[in-house]
């Protein structure tokens, strides 16, 4: 439980800057190993709740909306 | 680098006058945009709503500035530095995907009913909805519970910034920023607020990239930064969420990542109020958009710099804060006027705008939110229905004013950690609108008395486990009430209005008589319904 609540307070909020890292090649997560076990699911937590559900889910609004018009209709 | 002695603050260095001219320049700008948009305030639809027409991306990036607020640009950096990333960890990053939900459940129906009812805030929702005064009243009261505690925090924040940037006492400083919330609300209502927030958030997410850019190069990388906190002796205390929460972390996860910083943003009237402004319903998908991403530039920017002054101290480049400053709210302030005020100026003062910019937009919406539950919500709509629209408009005003006049005199006696008090409001907010919102629009068993009480038992719920339990035992700061908190209740005291107030509209909906608001009969056309009723107000 430690090595992924350790993980969800780091990773999470700036795994765009470890991208910059890795790109710069700067390894590592600067993490102790024995905290590290749960970064694939951190990682793609961050992503999905960052990038992914705005984007994809007003996207799939925005398609809806134009296919029911008079749903957006003023009452 | 030489520090002072503990307790002796540093003297300002000289580049704090290029800061406070770009401060000064930012002060001017929003007051011209308040007297310009004077003119443009015919009555209280364009003085609450802009006269439902303003573009939807003016009114997406308000939210996200409302959203993000003083509290993640000046508390949460502070917080952090304290006692890690926990808190945004919990709070922060859920609240980017609660702009995509407000637009699937609420939006739509905010936007499209908006003329037809007359809505110009959440309690006038609530009530078309549900039907009833109480419901209205006890909204309105929650509204203005939350808007002390919330609105206090960004003055707080105004108030050490200012003050610690022209070298003012902290009141003084406060009061200089109320008063120029207050004046250019007053002026311009809803129009002002729009265009000056286009440019408030337009300098938050400028001063998000760079304090990005300059607390990677101070720190050299993010793994150099974690590494270092992480190998230090207060490193397992910095990064332990479970240690740092008593071993309840995940109670405070569902508290606030499941409960009250997603779904919970749907009962924030600071933010989605905007909605009812929207020109075009079929845009409301760019809010949504527009609302998740800037959160999700800016919050976590301003958060970042609190783990680098956090580094910064631990190579010895940076002041123990509050043993100097006497409170770790003071970590941006040391960083932009301090650091940056003797290496960038210009930067630094970049910086501070964006967080008095941050600031402003949550303020504005709070005054008129505060002002216009206690004219509009209680007093017009429950015992003078018969005011004209100008007497309206000034009683509003009137009470903008009032509202502002209690959020002063709360900013004298600060009782917590800035990020604190925000996230206390938050809390209120969310637990007393959030389930009845939600229910009301997503299930068709609802009743008047199941969201009647739903409201007030959310309300009631927060306020009383906040003031009863969590303050006095938050006079110690760095989170430790809150772990004190959760170990006692396991959850949150919102976490717990909010599940509350969901339980008791279900369980009182079943089994009270199927009474309910005009509005109800709009959204659940599938319902039968032998005659429902007309609505309360005309369209203006």
């Amino acid at each position: 439980m430690f090595d992924l609540l350790v993980f969800l307070a780091t990773t999470q909020q700036y795994a765009t800057l470890i991208l910059i890292d890795w790109a710069l090649g700067i390894s590592g997560w600067g993490l102790p190993a024995a905290w590290t076990g749960s970064w694939a699911l951190i990682y793609l937590e961050e992503f999905v709740f960052w990038w992914i559900v705005p984007v994809v889910t007003m996207l799939w609004w925005r398609s809806w909306a134009k296919k029911h018009p008079d749903l957006l209709e003023e009452l | 680098m030489v520090f002072p002695l503990i307790g002796q603050r540093p003297e300002l260095p000289g580049g704090t006058l290029i800061e406070a001219g770009i401060i000064v320049f930012w002060i001017l700008l929003v007051l011209g945009v308040g007297f310009w948009s004077r003119s443009r305030i015919k009555g209280s639809g364009e003085f609450m709503v802009g006269g439902r027409a303003i573009p939807v991306w003016m009114l997406g990036m308000w939210s996200a500035g409302a959203a993000v607020s003083a509290w993640a640009f000046f508390g949460l950096p502070g917080g952090i530095y304290a006692s890690g990333a926990w808190q945004h960890w919990g709070i922060c990053t859920p609240m980017i995907v609660g702009f995509p939900i407000t637009v699937l459940i609420l939006g739509r129906w905010m936007r499209i009913a908006g003329r037809k009812y007359n809505l110009m805030t959440m309690p006038d929702f609530l009530g078309e909805v549900y039907g009833g005064r109480l419901i209205r009243i006890f909204a309105a009261i929650g509204i203005v519970i939350a808007c002390v505690f919330y609105s206090t925090a960004q003055f707080a924040a105004i108030g050490v910034l200012l003050g610690t940037l022209f070298g003012l006492p902290y009141v003084p400083a406060a009061a200089l920023g109320i008063g120029i919330t207050i004046v250019y609300v007053l002026l311009g209502g809803f129009i002002a607020g729009a265009i000056i927030n286009a440019f408030n958030v337009s300098m938050m997410i400028v001063a998000s990239l760079i304090a990005v850019g300059i607390g990677y190069t101070w720190t050299g990388g993010y793994v150099n930064m974690v590494n270092t906190i992480a190998t230090s002796a207060v490193g397992n205390a910095h990064m332990n969420i479970d240690a740092v929460l008593g071993g309840n972390g995940w109670g405070f996860w569902v508290s606030w990542a499941l409960l009250l910083s997603s779904f919970g943003l749907v009962g924030q009237p600071a933010i989605v109020q905007k909605l009812y402004g929207i020109k075009k319903p079929s845009t409301l998908w760019l809010w949504g958009l527009l609302g998740g991403i800037i959160f999700g530039i800016t919050c976590p920017a301003y958060c970042y710099l609190g783990e680098v002054t956090r580094y910064l101290t631990l190579v010895g480049q940076a002041p123990n804060i509050p043993a100097v400053f006497g409170s770790a709210d003071y970590v941006i302030a040391w960083l932009t006027v301090y650091k940056l005020g003797a290496e960038q100026p210009i930067i630094g003062g970049l910086l501070i705008a964006g967080v008095i910019g941050a600031a402003w937009s949550t303020i504005d919406g709070f005054l008129m939110m505060g002002g216009a539950a206690i004219a509009r919500d209680i007093i017009n709509k429950c015992f003078r229905p018969n005011w004209t629209d100008k007497q309206l408009l000034r009683n509003l005003r009137l009470t903008m004013v009032v509202v502002g006049a209690i959020i002063i005199i709360e900013t004298m006696f600060p009782a917590d950690l800035i990020t604190w008090l925000a996230a206390i409001g938050w809390a209120q907010f969310a637990s007393t609108l959030a389930p009845a919102l939600i229910l009301g629009v997503l299930w068709k068993g609802v009743t008047k008395w199941g969201g009647t009480a739903g409201v007030f038992v959310g309300m009631f719920t927060a306020a009383f486990l906040t003031l009863v339990f969590r303050l006095p035992k938050t006079s110690t700061p760095l989170g430790l009430g809150t772990a004190g908190f959760l170990a006692t209740f396991k959850l949150d005291a919102g976490g717990w209005g909010m599940l509350l107030g969901f339980i008791t509209i279900i369980i009182v909906s079943l089994i009270t008589k199927k009474e309910r608001g005009p509005l109800y009969y709009d959204i659940h056309k599938a319902v039968s319904v032998q005659a429902a009723p007309a609505p309360q107000a005309a369209a203006p």
